[in-house]
C-alpha cells in the first residue's frame, strides 16, 4: 500500500510511526464484529428454540 | 460536531431502502412500494398515524435479511408456505439484525412476521399486539410481487384482488382483505405505487413517527446498517468495522479532533452502503470477476454518494465515505477526483480502506498477516 502513489504520502507516513496503535484499532473492532457474526450466523438453532417455544 | 447535530430517521430508512431495491431490476422499488402500499392498507383501516408510519418504515426495511439475490428473487413467488417457511428464514434474519437498536424495536419484529400465514399467527408467542400490522406488510408484500412491471397495472387489479381474496383466513386476516379490497379500487393507489412520485409519497408516510436522531444515536444506527451491509458475506463480515476504527484512530494521528474523529468512524460505517446494490453473489464468487461484474463492484462508491446525499447534514461524511476509492492522480473512481478535490478526510478513509482490506480473505485470496 505505502508503494502506490496515488494515496497520500503524509497520511502512509503518518500511518506507518502509528502502525501498531492503528492496527490494533481495527484488530479488536474486527474481531468484536466477527463475534456479531458468528451469532448471527447461528440465528437457526434460535429460530427453532423460538418455534418451540411458541 | 456529531454531537450537536440531529438527523432524521426517515431519511436514513428511505437512504438504506433506495440502496436495498439497486440489487437488482426485478426489485427496484419493492421496499417503497411496500413500505407506501402498508401505509395505505393501515390508513384504510384507521390505524393512528405513528403505527401507519411505523409499518411503512417496516416496508422499507422487511427484507433487510435476505443475502443473496437469489433469495430476493426466490420471495417475489407469491405463496411461500404456511408458516412462513421459506420467507421465514430472511424475516428472522432481518429481526435479528435490527433488533438491537432500540427505536426499531417494533419494528423489528413486524419484519420478523411479515412472512407469517394468518392461520398459524395464533400459534406465535412473539408480540401478538404486532400480529396484525406484520399481517398488513404481508399483504402488502404479497400484492407488489403479483404486480407485473411490464404491464399496464390497472387491467391487473380485477386478478390481483382474487388472489388476494382467496387467501382470506388463510395468508391474511380477513379484515385486512376487506381493506385492501376498498383500497383497490382506487386508481390513486396504484397509479401512486407506479409513479416517479413514490419516493416523495413514502417520505409523507413516514411523517407520523417522525424521530430525530441525535449524534449518538445516529453513530448506533450507522453501526447496524453496516451490519446489514457486510453481514450478506463472510469475506465482508468485519469490513465496515475495521475501516471505521483504523479511520478514526488514524484521524486521531493526522490530528483530528475527538469530534471529527466520531465523525470518521461514521465514515467508515457507512463507506460501503453502496455495496448493497452488489449481490452477494459477485462478493462471494471464487474466481476471477468478469469485466461486468467487476463493473457491478465499481459502482457501489457512485452508490453510497448517491444514497448519502440524501441524508440531511451528511456534507462532510460524504465527502470522506464516498471518496475511498478515489486516487490523488485522478485514476480512481468513480468521479476521478483528484489531489484538488480529495479533502485530509477522504484520504485518511481511503488509507484506512486499503490497510483493513490487504488483512482479510477473499474468494480469490486469504488476507495478508498485518
Amino acid at each position: 500500500m505505502a508503494g502506490s502513489g496515488a494515496l497520500d504520502a503524509d497520511v502512509v507516513g503518518i500511518l506507518k510511526r502509528s502502525y501498531d496503535k492503528v492496527n490494533q484499532a481495527r484488530a479488536a473492532a474486527q474481531a468484536a464484529a466477527l463475534q456479531e457474526f458468528q451469532a448471527y450466523a447461528e440465528h437457526t438453532t434460535e429460530l427453532d428454540q423460538d418455534e418451540v417455544e411458541g | 460536531m456529531l454531537a450537536s447535530q440531529h438527523y432524521q430517521l426517515s431519511e436514513l430508512l428511505l437512504g438504506l431502502a433506495h440502496a436495498m431495491d439497486l440489487v437488482s431490476p426485478a426489485l427496484t422499488n419493492h421496499h417503497k412500494r411496500v413500505g407506501y402500499m402498508g401505509y395505505m392498507l393501515a390508513s384504510e383501516l384507521g390505524l393512528p398515524d405513528r403505527e401507519r408510519s411505523m409499518i411503512a418504515a417496516a416496508g422499507l426495511l422487511h427484507d433487510s435479511g435476505a443475502l443473496s439475490l437469489r433469495e430476493r428473487l426466490d420471495v417475489l413467488q407469491f405463496e411461500v408456505g404456511p408458516n412462513g417457511r421459506g420467507g421465514n428464514d430472511h424475516a428472522y434474519m432481518g429481526y435479528v439484525l435490527l433488533r438491537p437498536f432500540g427505536i426499531l424495536s417494533d419494528v423489528a419484529h413486524m419484519v420478523r412476521h411479515h412472512h407469517l400465514w394468518w392461520e398459524r399467527a395464533g400459534d406465535c408467542c412473539s408480540r401478538k399486539d404486532l400480529l396484525t400490522a406484520a399481517n398488513l406488510l404481508h399483504v402488502a408484500d404479497r400484492v407488489d410481487v403479483l404486480v407485473d412491471r411490464g404491464q399496464e397495472i390497472l387491467g391487473q387489479v380485477p386478478g390481483i384482488r382474487e388472489r388476494i381474496k382467496a387467501q382470506a383466513g388463510r395468508m391474511f386476516s380477513p379484515d385486512l382483505v376487506e381493506a385492501f379490497d376498498a383500497l383497490s379500487h382506487r386508481e390513486s393507489f396504484w397509479l401512486d405505487t407506479t409513479s416517479s412520485y413514490l419516493p416523495t409519497l413514502v417520505r409523507g408516510s413516514l411523517d407520523g413517527w417522525s424521530h430525530r436522531l441525535n449524534g449518538d444515536e445516529f453513530l448506533a444506527l450507522s453501526k447496524l446498517l453496516s451490519t446489514v451491509i457486510d453481514f450478506r458475506s463472510r469475506f465482508t463480515a468485519t469490513h465496515s468495522a475495521g475501516v471505521a476504527a483504523s479511520a478514526e484512530a488514524l484521524a486521531g494521528e493526522c490530528g483530528f479532533g475527538p469530534a471529527e474523529c466520531r465523525m470518521m468512524r461514521l465514515a467508515g460505517y457507512l463507506h460501503d452502503l453502496g455495496k448493497l446494490a452488489v449481490p452477494a453473489e459477485i462478493l462471494e464468487k471464487p474466481a476471477k470477476l468478469s469485466p461486468e461484474e467487476f463493473a457491478v463492484i465499481r459502482s457501489h462508491t457512485y452508490h453510497t454518494f448517491r444514497v448519502l446525499q440524501t441524508i440531511s447534514g451528511l456534507d462532510t461524511v460524504n465527502s470522506w465515505a464516498s471518496f475511498h476509492h478515489e486516487r490523488l492522480d485522478g485514476k480512481g473512481y468513480p468521479f476521478h477526483h483528484g489531489d484538488d478535490v480529495l479533502s485530509l478526510g477522504a484520504r485518511i478513509m481511503a488509507m484506512a480502506d486499503v490497510l483493513t482490506a490487504v488483512t482479510e480473505d477473499r474468494p480469490y485470496r486469504a488476507g495478508m498477516q498485518p
